[in-house]
């Protein structure tokens, strides 16, 4: 009851000081529209990440074919032309916490169907690279072992192709000449897009592995191998044992491995700059904020030293007092931060609609500034409030 | 009751003498008693007034309340002797701004934590013959009701003392006279009363009279009631 009470006088004391409420209040605001806003634009730059991430394959490792820098050096031949399938079938095979391995031979060869032509690149895999890549059939189907084992002439083309070389109609069933070779179109990749990294898949042929090899490019190698991993975690220790495992096969470092994810997560620091400017202001803004609760709340201490005395010679003891004020503190910041996440959340959504900046409305965008809020009532707001509990009650009631 | 021996309190300020304001006071007040304390501006009267109701502290002496030696209380149980035992009255008014009557008399019992805080508190607005000003603020009462209010809020908590500093100080003598028969009806219904004034007329109303002189406490002979000029 006790307290309930208190909570009412702190709510009377607010609204009796209303423009000074409305100022303290509105300073919270300002720093908590920041935090919100910043929040979101982290929330959603993490989130475009993880959606390229996503499209261009989960917890990928590349293994490119390579010359290491020593040999080039000797001018030991362009190509490496070590790396096959056998490797890829090892790697499968012997690293444990593997999901899947596809093995792609790739290169750029001219298209040719109804008298137009185009040039795309022609990668030669197995079924798993759908898995690797990530890729979504659209219509009909992808290459899958028989095709493979038969080194049968079919492909599956990606949406580029569509558009550019069959005008948007219906390619499946069509054949398509890569090269001089007729293959038969047998489904087609949604499109992705291109990528942070520059890369666009969607100017690609998917064939088996063994036809490329075969009749489109007349080699035994490949160009490079993806292997995708169970976990995050995974990725450097995986990284290690690819490496152990290729060069004892090798006897030399003729292969590159690539961290898709380390790279994307690089990349995606270039707007951390930015974050973190804002995030410089937002604290400027909330610091503001708190500073002005406290400055506001000693104001307010200082004003009612008459009344916090007779307060005590009612009997009132320190802690009521100190309850009271911390109190008024809080319902200041709680009320100042439901308006900064209000404003937050439409600054939000205005930087998603109106701008380039991938802004999203998440739950830790309302709830982490909520919890700050509080905490810098506490802090700013212990001060004035133990500062009006300690006073002595004769000389509160005495100071005019 | 109230039982003070030796009661000493002196004000000391860089660069000046020192100021003794109480030198050893001597004090024994009965219950039931209704004493008026008088003297000059600047004599100590307040000074006492706050040592008795336990908002100061005295530099020396023992000061016994109903019995019990207060001088090294803790605060907490000096707040809650103030919140039980004494009511207390100022010339200031002090009440709540923008606050209703009702609530303003409420606040003593909000720090005792009790039940039917509300019902209490009108209560004790009716004791005051405030029972139609309820919800009325101190800036829609008058002088006279304000004070009437305070003392309504001394009284909620059912102290055994009431102690009044100038309670008519601010009141023209019409509200003034008002106020005297109030505290004479709680005095009459059993509760200590002291009560500090600068009019001879109203301390002649009350059954004993002291004098506060540079510090020195000092009983006055008995006078007939209306016996002042
Ligand atoms: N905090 C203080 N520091 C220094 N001197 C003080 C302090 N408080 C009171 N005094 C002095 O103590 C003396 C007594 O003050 P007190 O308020 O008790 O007088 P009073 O008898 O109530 O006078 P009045 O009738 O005018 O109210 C005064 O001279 C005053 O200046
Ligand atoms: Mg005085």
């Amino acid at each position: 009851m006790t307290w309930f009470r208190i909570l009412r006088l702190a709510v009377r004391a607010l609204l009796r000081a209303r423009l000074r409420t409305l100022l303290s209040v509105s300073g919270m605001a300002v720093g908590i529209t920041a935090v919100a806003v910043l929040l979101g634009l982290g929330a959603g730059a993490r989130q475009a990440l993880q959606d390229t991430i996503e499209k261009m394959g989960r917890n990928l490792l590349t293994v490119n074919a390579w010359m290491s820098e020593t040999n080039a050096l000797r001018g030991t031949g362009r190509y490496v032309n070590t790396l096959v399938t056998a490797d890829s079938e090892a790697v499968a095979r012997q690293l444990p916490g593997i999901e899947a391995v596809s093995p792609v031979i790739s290169g750029t060869r001219n298209l040719r169907w109804g008298g137009r032509t185009m040039n795309a690149t022609v990668n030669g895999t197995t079924p798993e690279y759908r898995i690797t890549k990530n890729h979504v059939v659209k219509g009909g189907r992808f290459i899958d072992e028989e095709d493979v084992c038969g080194g049968r002439r079919v492909a599956v083309v990606g949406d580029q192709i569509v558009r550019e070389l069959f005008m948007g109609e219906r390619p499946i069933g069509e054949t398509l000449l890569v090269g001089r070779i007729p293959f038969t179109i047998i489904g087609v990749l949604e499109g992705k897009g291109t990528n942070p990294l520059g890369g666009n898949e969607d100017d690609q042929i998917v064939v088996p592995v063994t036809t490329a090899q075969r009749r489109v490019y007349n080699v035994d190698y490949l160009t490079r191998i993806f292997v995708q991993v169970a976990s995050k975690d995974l990725l450097k220790s995986t990284t290690e044992a690819l490496t152990d495992l290729l060069r004892n096969r090798h006897q030399t470092v003729d292969f590159k491995i690539v961290d898709q994810t380390a790279l994307l997560a690089v990349q995606s620091e270039n707007g951390a700059s930015f974050r973190r400017m804002i995030g410089g202001l937002a604290g400027l803004a909330l610091g503001l904020g708190g500073v002005g609760l406290l400055s506001v709340s000693l104001l307010s201490v200082r004003e009612r030293r008459t009344e916090i005395g007779l307060q005590l010679a009612l009997g009132a003891r320190s802690r009521h007092i100190m309850v009271q004020y911390l109190v008024e503190s809080l319902l200041v910041a709680l009320i100042g931060g439901v308006l900064g996440l209000v404003m937050g959340a439409c600054g939000i959504v205005m930087a998603s609609s109106w701008t380039q900046w991938p802004a999203r409305l998440s739950w830790d965008a309302v709830w982490q500034p909520f919890v700050l809020s509080l905490v810098i009532a506490l802090a700013f707001g212990a001060y004035p409030a133990w500062r009006a509990a300690r006073l002595d009650p004769i000389v509160a009631l005495r100071s005019k | 009751m109230i039982e003070c021996r030796g009661i000493c309190k002196s004000y000391e300020r860089p660069g000046e003498p020192r100021l003794d304001v109480l030198k050893s006071v001597d004090l024994n007040i009965e219950p039931g008693e209704f004493t008026a304390v008088v003297g000059p501006s600047g004599s100590g009267k307040s000074t006492l007034m706050n040592i008795l109701g336990l908002l100061d502290r005295p530099d020396s002496g023992n000061y016994l309340l109903g019995g019990e030696p207060v001088s090294n209380l803790p605060h907490a149980r000096l707040a809650s002797l103030r919140n039980k035992k004494i009511g207390f009255v100022f010339q200031q008014f002090h009440l709540l701004p923008r606050t209703t009557a009702l609530e303003n008399v409420e606040l003593p019992l909000v720090y005792a934590d009790t039940d039917n805080i509300s019902d209490r508190a009108a209560q004790a607005l009716c004791r005051v013959g405030l029972q139609d000003r309820m919800t009325h603020t101190p800036a829609e009462l008058s002088g006279g009701q304000q004070q009437r209010v305070a003392i309504a809020r001394a009284l909620v908590n059912d102290p055994e003392i009431i102690l009044a500093d100038e309670p008519t100080g601010n009141l023209d003598r019409e509200s003034g006279a008002g106020i005297m028969a109030l505290f004479q009806e709680l005095n009459e219904s059993g509760r200590t009363i002291i009560f500090i004034t600068h009019d001879a007329a109203l301390a002649a109303r009350a059954g004993r009279v002291l004098t506060m002189n540079e510090g020195i406490l000092a009983e006055e002979p008995a006078q007939p009631v209306g016996g002042v000029a």
